[in-house]
């Protein structure tokens, strides 16, 4: 990216935003606002979104022990007989079973009323990709990070991806369970997912020592192709009124691949079983490998434990049953795992690492505005590289 | 001297048609004989929607039909009711006359409403009849019909104690009868000349402008008399052009003409072209006849821009093809190539470049052809039973463009005599691969668009596009289309002084195609009694004036 570049843009966002004509240029996109002519815009459409890890198919080497036992085998190990069962059905008026507390608490909104009785097994593994989020080689504490295993991505590096340690035998967050294939069925289904991420000022897409990268909400749908994916290239709208999810940071390429630097939060919104939630990624980074079509990667961050445990509990726990999962279980987990943003106090994590990988397709990224002069720009603009 | 033997056929077939595509087809030069047509879907919808309205659920297909002489309007002229066509003719009969007097449509779609809705009511189901029967069979119903509809509903209404019920039974009846779905155009003679009744008029020229049958005044103009003197013609043709319904009669004629009805059947392959969804397929092919009407009909501009025109209209999945962005993703919206891109005019739009391409690859051979056929009206034979399509379909790996794998192939001299004709004009779209989409290269190797158009040499799609605009044949073969279309046969050489002054006025008029559909249906050729075995066929002498036929 030329030095003049962002020199520019910081002076353009740096006005007092009081003229039409200010405003029509810092509603352009940044390709637009003084960007040399051969740099080049590539804007992406997030396809697919699931949780990270050394996952197997059978998944006997990440869970040597067996999946994780749900609520229903909980529940059955903390009352025994028949007639126990069928009281605290009664009592509590519910078949999900998840009022175990000893007060009727739910497991799933109380998790810390309810201890299963059953073993809880973190998923094992070595290798999963990802960033090394807390700069050790080796996991041990910091001041403000905990003790924990690392992993190492292809390359040998240590990274950080707790969550698998949580999920990572958990049926319903490995491949193709019911949470996740929730998340890949919601992707194209509800617009809530849209996670458009635009990368400007790019002189080479192999590498390039510094680009611009905006994220934002989209409005507009994927569709599938013919080929099992989805279509690229299509127009996605920016949700420029959910402005808050507009992010930027800056970003290089290496290799083909855009490593962006760390975002403190990062939020996107998005669904889980229907539930839709917002997700905010900590100290987020992201890597993808650009490709014809779109990019593969990932997002590496921290995820603050109680707000990651609460919407998990609404999507996740509450189909409990269905789900094949046990909320105290996954509560404990997510705690006993959290490696970031150590309390002084009580010395416990509060945050956790946690990698999701995610595939893009191509989308021409275009922003609305009030002004239709600002449409017909943006969408000139777009079009200057010759179809 | 087999390969000399087709490579001169297809060059003087060529050149004989582009010369003289009148003489050659002289054994089919008489007026067609008056034959009754069928209506054809697109008239069918246009009809009924303007009768009952948009709300009402309309059938997307009725019978097939052949194409003659390039048009399937043509083919209309030929067309059977077979028994599974006659289902769906019943099946959409029935959805149409139980729309039309459900609820929430028969408040507004009935002119009278019943005494009693468990009973009959002859009146209001009288009134009811006489005004759409007028208007399904482009006549004022006899009082002998108008009874007989009258006491169908009656006992239908009897019969299933429902006054409405009676009245979509019977209903259902009047749109399968053969007076609303053929089309027999009723002669007389009058002062020893042969000519259409006023209502056959009606519907002649409805049909070209509309693709319609004759609304309520035009039917009165044709019922008064009116439409027989120049200034009630020239009024009606007025009326009919500046209607907004002028874009329906466009868009047939130009879905007819550029054979769009092969987008029924258009399949790519998705592992080679997963982007081009059915709604693209649809798409593409809205996207063409959109520009077309905006460009013909609502800008009235030169008909030969529609090969340079960057003006065109876009939808979300279209612009994926493409390439570009568009500001609204979730509606059509008009966009404009910019100036230096390599899209402009139909050729390089999706519709055309896939459909004639193979499934998995481009064809330089079906574009050059469609364009040689479509555009110019000449004839390019069908290749030798006995071809030999190897070089093509599994080529060689090592060569990597359908310009060389053409060359490879064209040296069977079976070959090149035809591939001489199509491949120079279909090369210069190799830049666009058989779903349209642009690519810079073809397996890695440069593609050479150069090529060639009679004497006009071009480097691109762009030039190619150019030549086409300025080449002499394409207004010529538009008014040849739409002549044949107009007429519903093909035109031959007794119609050479028709066409050389229906050529002239449209040059004059700056290649307008409202004035050319103007000027066709001022002219009286336009309204000349078809033949019946070479002589008209008199029904009915009185004063000068024979019917032939009863029905318009």
């Amino acid at each position: 990216m030329a030095l003049g570049v962002s020199s520019f843009f910081r002076f353009l966002t740096g006005l007092q935003v009081g003229t039409s004509r200010v405003a029509l240029l810092a509603a352009l996109p940044l390709a637009l606002v003084g960007t040399p002519a051969s740099a080049e815009t590539i804007g992406l459409v997030m396809t697919s979104f699931h949780l990270a890890g050394p996952f197997t198919n059978d998944g006997k080497k990440e869970c040597p022990q067996g999946l994780n036992p749900d609520n229903r085998d909980n529940f059955r190990a903390q009352y025994k007989t028949p007639e126990e069962q069928k009281e605290i059905l009664i009592k509590y008026g519910s078949t999900q079973m998840h009022y175990r507390g000893p007060n009727g608490e739910s497991d799933t909104y109380n998790p810390e009323a309810v201890k299963d009785l059953l073993p809880y097994y973190d998923g094992l593994g070595t290798v999963s990709v990802g960033v090394n989020l807390d700069s050790t080689k080796d996991g041990q504490a910091t001041d403000k990070t905990c003790k924990h295993a690392k992993f190492a991505n292809e390359s040998g590096d240590a990274v950080d991806n707790q969550l698998f340690r949580v999920f990572g035998c958990v049926k319903a967050l490995r491949p193709q369970g019911l949470y996740d294939s929730f998340i890949t069925m919601e992707i194209p289904q509800l617009v809530v997912n849209r996670w458009l991420v635009e990368i400007t000022g790019v002189d080479d897409r192999t590498n390039d020592n510094q680009v611009d990268v905006t994220i934002a909400h989209g409005l507009d749908e994927i569709v599938p192709d013919g080929n099992g994916g989805f279509v690229a290239g299509r127009s996605q709208r920016v949700d420029e009124k959910a402005a808050s999810y507009i992010q930027h940071t800056k970003g290089r390429i290496v290799n083909g691949v855009l490593i962006t630097d760390p975002m403190p939060e990062l939020r996107i919104t998005g669904s889980g079983i229907i539930e839709v939630f917002e997700r905010r990624f900590k100290d987020a980074r992201l890597q993808l490998k650009l490709t014809p079509t779109g990019a593969t990667g990932f997002v590496a961050a921290y995820h603050d434990v109680q707000r990651f445990y609460r919407f998990h509990a609404k999507s996740l726990g509450l189909h409990g049953v269905a789900a094949n999962v046990s909320m105290p279980s996954i509560y404990a987990s997510l705690l006993r795992n959290a490696d970031g943003d150590k309390d002084p106090a009580t010395g416990q994590c509060t945050s956790i690492s946690g990698v999701y990988t995610m595939d893009f397709v191509n989308a021409n990224i275009v922003r609305q505005s009030s002004k239709k002069e600002v449409a017909e720009v943006i969408s000139k603009g777009a079009a200057t590289a010759r179809p | 001297m087999k390969s000399k033997f087709v490579w001169l056929a297809c060059t003087v077939g060529l050149v004989l048609a582009s010369a003289t595509a009148i003489a050659q087809q002289k054994s089919e030069t008489q007026p067609a004989a008056a034959r009754a047509r069928l209506i054809t879907q697109p008239q069918y919808v246009n009809t009924l929607r303007a009768i009952f309205g948009p709300n009402v659920k309309y059938p997307s297909a009725l019978a097939p039909m052949n194409r003659v002489g390039g048009l399937v309007e043509i083919g209309a002229s030929a067309a059977v009711v077979t028994g599974g066509a006659l289902d769906r003719f019943d099946n959409g009969a029935r959805s149409i006359a139980k729309d039309v007097f459900d609820p929430s449509h028969r408040e507004y779609l009935m002119p009278c409403r019943p005494a009693s809705e468990m009973k009959p009511d002859d009146a209001c189901a009288r009134k009811f009849f006489a005004q759409v029967g007028r208007l399904l069979f482009r006549r004022a119903l006899t009082e002998k019909e108008l009874k007989a509809y009258t006491d169908i509903a009656h006992a239908s209404a009897v019969s299933l104690g429902d006054f409405y019920s009676g009245m979509s039974a019977t209903l259902s009846g009047m749109l399968v009868a053969p007076e609303f779905i053929y089309v027999a155009p009723a002669t007389e003679v009058v002062r020893g000349h042969s000519q259409l009744t006023a209502n056959a008029k009606a519907v002649r020229l409805s049909m070209l402008l509309w693709n319609s049958y004759p609304d309520s005044e035009l039917l009165t103009a044709a019922e008064n008399g009116s439409l027989n003197t120049d200034k009630g013609l020239v009024k009606q043709v007025d009326r009919l052009l500046a209607s907004p319904r002028l874009a329906d009669g466009v868009r047939n004629f130009f879905a007819d003409m550029l054979i769009f009805e092969s987008f029924e059947t258009l399949a790519k392959d998705a592992k080679i072209y997963p982007s081009f969804t059915t709604q693209v397929t649809n798409d593409s092919k809205e996207q063409t006849l959109r520009t077309i009407v905006s460009h013909l009909v609502d800008e009235n501009l030169d008909y030969r821009d529609i090969f340079t025109t960057r003006k065109t209209f876009l939808t979300n999945d279209l612009a994926a093809v493409y390439g570009v962005a568009i500001n609204d993703p979730d509606r059509w919206v008009p966009y404009e190539f910019p100036a230096n891109s390599r899209r402009g005019g139909l050729l390089t739009q999706i519709s055309f470049l896939a459909l004639y391409s193979h499934p998995g690859r481009s064809s330089p051979t079906r574009r050059g052809r469609a364009i040689r056929e479509i555009f110019l009206c000449q004839k390019v034979p069908d290749p030798p039973p006995n071809v030999d399509f190897s070089a093509i379909e599994n080529p060689d790996p090592t060569i990597k463009t359908a310009r060389a794998r053409l060359t490879a192939h064209s040296a069977n001299p079976v070959c090149a005599g035809c591939h001489k004709i199509t491949d120079p004009i279909g090369l210069a779209l190799e830049s666009f691969d058989g779903a349209g989409s642009y690519r810079a290269d073809e397996n890695g190797a440069v593609i050479d668009t150069s090529g060639k158009l009679n004497d006009a040499s071009f480097v691109d799609a762009t030039g190619l596009e150019k030549a086409l605009h300025d080449n002499p044949s394409t207004p010529s073969c538009l008014v040849q289309r739409m002549t044949s279309y107009a007429l519903g046969r093909q035109v031959g050489a007794d119609d050479a002084s028709l066409l050389s002054d229906v050529n002239s006025k449209f040059a004059a008029s700056g290649y307008r195609v409202k004035d050319l559909l103007r000027v066709i249906a001022m002219d009286k050729t336009f309204y000349a009694a078809p033949l019946i075995d070479n002589k008209p066929t008199v029904e009915k002498a009185d004063a000068g004036t024979s019917k032939v036929g009863s029905k318009s």
